[in-house]
C-alpha cells in the first residue's frame, strides 16, 4: 500500500519527478560511464603490447615514440637509418628485431609497414600471438600484398583478394592517391582489441614502392615499364639481403626488439640511448605504458571526481524538489495522519519515493549508457583506437549502483525527516 | 494488541477530565474542561464560532495532540499512556474523521482512498470482505459502484464528502469525529448529506461528535454542547 502510495504520489507530480529522473539518469550514466571507460581504458592499455622488450626510435620523447609506434597516434617526425637497424638487429643481446615504418593511411587507418617476422614476434594481452582469420602473412619480398587488422577489414568491407589503394599522409582524405600501385589483400587478422586491429600491414618495400610511385606520378609521364623495373630492383635487393640480418629498403621509424635475456634490457637501453653513430631513444614498453597511464590517470581521476560531484548536485536537486513538494503536500500528509499513519510511516513514504526515483534513474541511466556506448563504440575505435566493451555492468558497477542508492537514501533523509516532524507538529487539518 | 483489550463495553466512549490544553506553553489555556463524558452511541452537536478551540479539541480527541494537563480517555483507554505509534494505531482502529473538505487524496481512486484507512487499521487481510463492505458503504451513501474506480479529484464536493464518510466508517470505528463536514455543501446537498451521515452513524453504532458553527443543524442531535462550556471563562484567559 505504501509502495502504491509512493508510486501514485510521484505520478501525480510527474512533471517535476520526470525532470529529476532525467537529470539523475544523466548523472548516473555519466558516473558509471566514466568509471567504465577508465577501467576499459586501463585494460585496453595494458593489453596493447607484450613480449617486446624494447622499442627503439630516433631521439625524441619516450611518450611520443610510444604513441606513434604502439598506438599510431601522431606522425613520426624522424627516422632511423638502415645502418642503425642493422646494428640493432645484429647486436649480440638481441634475439629478434622487427622494423616499422609509419606515416601512410588507408581511408584513415594507419599503414604499418614492417617485416614478415612481425607476425611471429608481436604479442599482445597475455603474450598472445597474432592469428589469422583468413589468408596468410604477406610474402617477405612482396610489395603488393597487404594484411588487414580486423577493424579495418570490417569497417571498410575488404575481403581476401580485394585490391586497395593507399593514400600518403595520415589524414583520412588525401589528394595524393597512389593510384598506380594497387595492392592486394592476402590476409585478415583475428580481432585483438588492440591497435593491431586498425593497422594495414605491408612490407617496408611496399611502402617504399608507394613513395617512389608518388614521386614519379607527380611528373605524369611514366610508362608502366619503368614501374615494373622499379619493382624488380627492389625484389633483387631484398633477396640479396635476406641471407644475413635482412636489410631494410629505406629509412624506418622504429624497431621492436626482443632480447635473448630479459635482465639485459636496462643495460641495452642505456647503450642505445648513448649510441654515438646516430641519436636514438630506447624505451621499455611496460614501463612507458605505466608512466603514460599515470599521466592520464590524473585527468581520469579528476573526471571521475567531477562526475561524482555532478551526481551529488543532482541528488541535492532531488532533495530540493522533494522538500519543495512538502508544502503542497501538507494536506496529503494530514489526510494520511487522519486515517492513522504514524510520523514514521510518512518518513518511510518519502524515503520510498526517493528510492523509487533513484532505482528508476539507475535503470534508465544504465540503459542510456549502454545505448550510447553501442553508438559511440565504432567511433571511439576509429577515432581514438579505444576498444570499449558495450556492457558497462560489472561487479564493480554493482557496488557503485548500491553506493548511489545509499547516497540517495541518505539525501532523502532531509525531506523524510521534514515530513516526519511536520506530521507531529501539525494537527489533523492544517489551515492553509 | 493491548489497545484493543481496554475498551470494555461499559466504559464511556469519551471521557475528559481536568483537561487543559494550549498551543504555546507561555499562553493561557485554550481549552479548560473539568469533566466531559460522552456515552457510547451518543450523538453530540458541538457548537462554536471559529477560533474557539474546536480544531484543538478534535486533535485531542483524535490523539494527534496531547493535553498539557488532565486526561483524554477514549473507550476506557488513556491516550497519554500510549506511545505515539500506539496512538496512531488507536486512531486508525477506533476513530473516523471527516473534515469540511480535503478529506481524500486526490490522485487515489475512491476505492483506494477508502481502503487506505483499512490498511492503516490493519484490516486488509480480508480483502474480498473489505471490497464488499466498501461497495455496501458507497451504495448506502448513495454513490454508484462505478465511482469506486475514479480518482477522488474527479468527484463533486458532495460526492467527496460522502466518500469521506465511507472512508471514516470502513474500519467500523466506535467514534466518528466530524468537523464542519457539511458546510462546504449547498443546502439541498447538505440535507441529504446530514441524513446519510446520521443514518450511517446509527447503523454503525458510532459515537458521533459533530462540530459546526451552523446552529440549524443542532436539531438532528441528542445533545448540544457549546464551546464556551469547554473554554476558560473570559476572566481567566483571553479567548477569541
Amino acid at each position: 500500500m505504501l509502495l502504491k502510495l509512493a508510486r501514485l504520489s510521484l505520478w501525480n507530480r510527474r512533471s517535476t519527478a520526470l525532470l529529476t529522473l532525467v537529470s539523475l539518469s544523466l548523472s548516473v550514466a555519466l558516473l558509471i560511464g566514466i568509471d567504465h571507460l577508465r577501467h576499459q581504458a586501463r585494460d585496453s592499455f595494458q593489453q596493447t603490447l607484450s613480449g617486446t622488450d624494447l622499442i627503439v626510435g630516433p631521439r625524441g620523447g619516450q611518450t611520443n615514440l610510444l604513441l606513434t609506434t604502439v598506438f599510431q597516434m601522431g606522425n613520426p617526425t624522424n627516422s632511423l637509418s638502415p645502418d642503425s637497424y642493422r646494428m640493432l638487429a645484429e647486436h649480440p643481446m638481441v634475439d629478434w628485431a622487427v622494423p616499422i615504418a609509419l606515416g601512410d593511411t588507408l581511408k584513415g587507418f594507419p599503414v604499418f609497414a614492417t617485416h614478415w617476422s612481425y607476425f611471429e614476434h608481436y604479442r599482445y594481452g597475455q603474450r598472445q600471438p597474432l592469428s589469422f582469420a583468413e589468408g596468410r602473412p604477406f610474402a617477405a619480398s612482396s610489395d603488393r600484398e597487404v594484411v588487414l587488422g580486423a577493424a579495418v577489414a570490417k569497417e571498410l568491407g575488404y575481403e581476401l583478394g580485394d585490391d586497395i589503394v593507399i593514400a600518403h599522409g595520415s589524414a583520412g582524405v588525401s589528394f595524393t592517391h597512389h593510384d598506380d600501385h594497387p595492392m592486394t589483400v592476402v590476409g585478415l587478422l583475428e580481432p585483438t582489441g588492440t591497435p593491431v586491429d586498425r593497422r594495414v600491414h605491408m612490407t617496408l618495400k611496399a611502402m617504399e614502392a608507394l613513395h617512389n610511385d608518388e614521386g614519379h606520378d607527380s611528373h605524369d609521364s611514366h610508362s608502366p615499364d619503368e614501374h615494373a623495373h622499379d619493382h624488380n630492383d627492389h625484389s633483387e635487393h631484398s633477396h640479396a639481403g635476406e641471407a644475413q640480418a635482412e636489410a631494410v629498403p629505406g629509412n624506418i621509424n622504429a624497431v621492436l626488439l626482443g632480447l635473448k635475456s630479459r635482465p639485459a634490457v636496462f643495460g641495452l637501453q642505456r647503450d642505445i640511448n648513448q649510441y654515438r653513430e646516430e641519436p636514438m631513444t630506447a624505451l621499455i614498453p611496460g614501463v612507458a605504458l605505466t608512466e603514460l597511464w599515470q599521466l592520464l590517470g590524473v585527468a581520469e581521476n579528476l573526471l571521475y571526481l567531477i562526475s561524482f560531484l555532478v551526481l551529488l548536485a543532482t541528488l541535492a536537486g532531488m532533495m530540493t524538489m522533494l522538500l519543495a513538494s512538502m508544502g503542497e503536500r501538507r494536506r496529503e500528509l494530514a489526510i494520511l495522519r487522519t486515517v492513522g499513519a504514524s510520523g514514521l510511516t510518512l518518513f518511510w513514504l518519502i524515503e520510498l519515493e526517493v528510492l523509487l526515483l533513484t532505482i528508476f534513474s539507475l535503470a534508465t541511466g544504465l540503459l542510456l549508457l549502454t545505448a550510447s556506448l553501442a553508438i559511440a563504440q565504432p567511433w571511439l575505435a576509429t577515432e581514438f583506437g579505444l576498444f570499449i566493451a558495450i556492457n558497462p555492468i560489472s561487479a564493480q558497477t554493482a557496488y557503485l549502483l548500491a553506493g548511489i542508492l545509499g547516497l540517495a537514501a541518505l539525501m532523502g533523509l532531509v525531506p523524510a525527516i521534514s515530513a516526519y516532524r511536520r506530521a507531529l507538529a501539525e494537527g489533523l487539518n492544517p489551515r492553509l | 494488541m493491548h489497545t484493543d483489550n481496554t475498551n470494555t463495553a461499559s466504559s464511556p466512549a469519551i471521557e475528559l477530565s481536568d483537561l487543559q490544553f494550549s498551543w504555546s506553553s507561555g499562553g493561557g489555556p485554550l481549552l479548560d474542561i473539568p469533566r466531559l463524558t460522552l456515552a457510547r452511541g451518543e450523538r453530540v452537536f458541538l457548537y462554536g464560532p471559529s477560533g474557539s478551540g474546536k480544531t484543538s479539541l478534535l486533535n485531542l480527541l483524535a490523539g494527534v495532540s496531547l493535553p498539557q494537563k488532565g486526561q483524554v480517555q477514549l473507550l476506557g483507554q488513556n491516550l497519554s499512556s500510549l506511545s505515539d505509534r500506539q496512538r496512531d494505531r488507536f486512531r486508525a482502529r477506533h476513530i473516523g474523521v471527516v473534515f469540511q473538505q480535503f478529506n481524500l487524496i486526490p490522485y487515489l481512486s475512491v476505492q483506494d482512498n477508502i481502503e487506505l484507512a483499512a490498511h492503516f487499521a490493519r484490516l486488509e487481510q480480508k480483502r474480498p470482505e473489505l471490497h464488499r463492505r466498501t461497495r455496501e458503504l458507497l451504495a448506502a451513501l448513495g454513490l454508484s459502484a462505478e465511482l469506486a474506480g475514479r480518482p477522488a479529484s474527479q468527484l463533486s464536493m458532495g460526492q467527496q464528502q460522502r466518500v469521506a464518510v465511507a472512508r471514516a466508517l470502513i474500519t467500523r470505528p466506535e467514534i466518528l469525529l466530524a468537523d464542519e463536514p457539511s458546510s462546504a455543501l449547498d443546502t439541498d446537498t447538505r440535507n441529504a448529506f446530514m441524513q446519510l451521515l446520521l443514518a450511517q452513524a446509527e447503523a454503525s453504532d458510532c459515537t458521533l461528535v459533530f462540530v459546526s458553527h451552523d446552529r440549524s443543524l443542532a436539531k438532528h442531535f441528542d445533545r448540544q454542547l457549546h464551546m464556551r462550556e469547554l473554554t476558560p471563562s473570559p476572566v481567566a484567559g483571553e479567548v477569541a
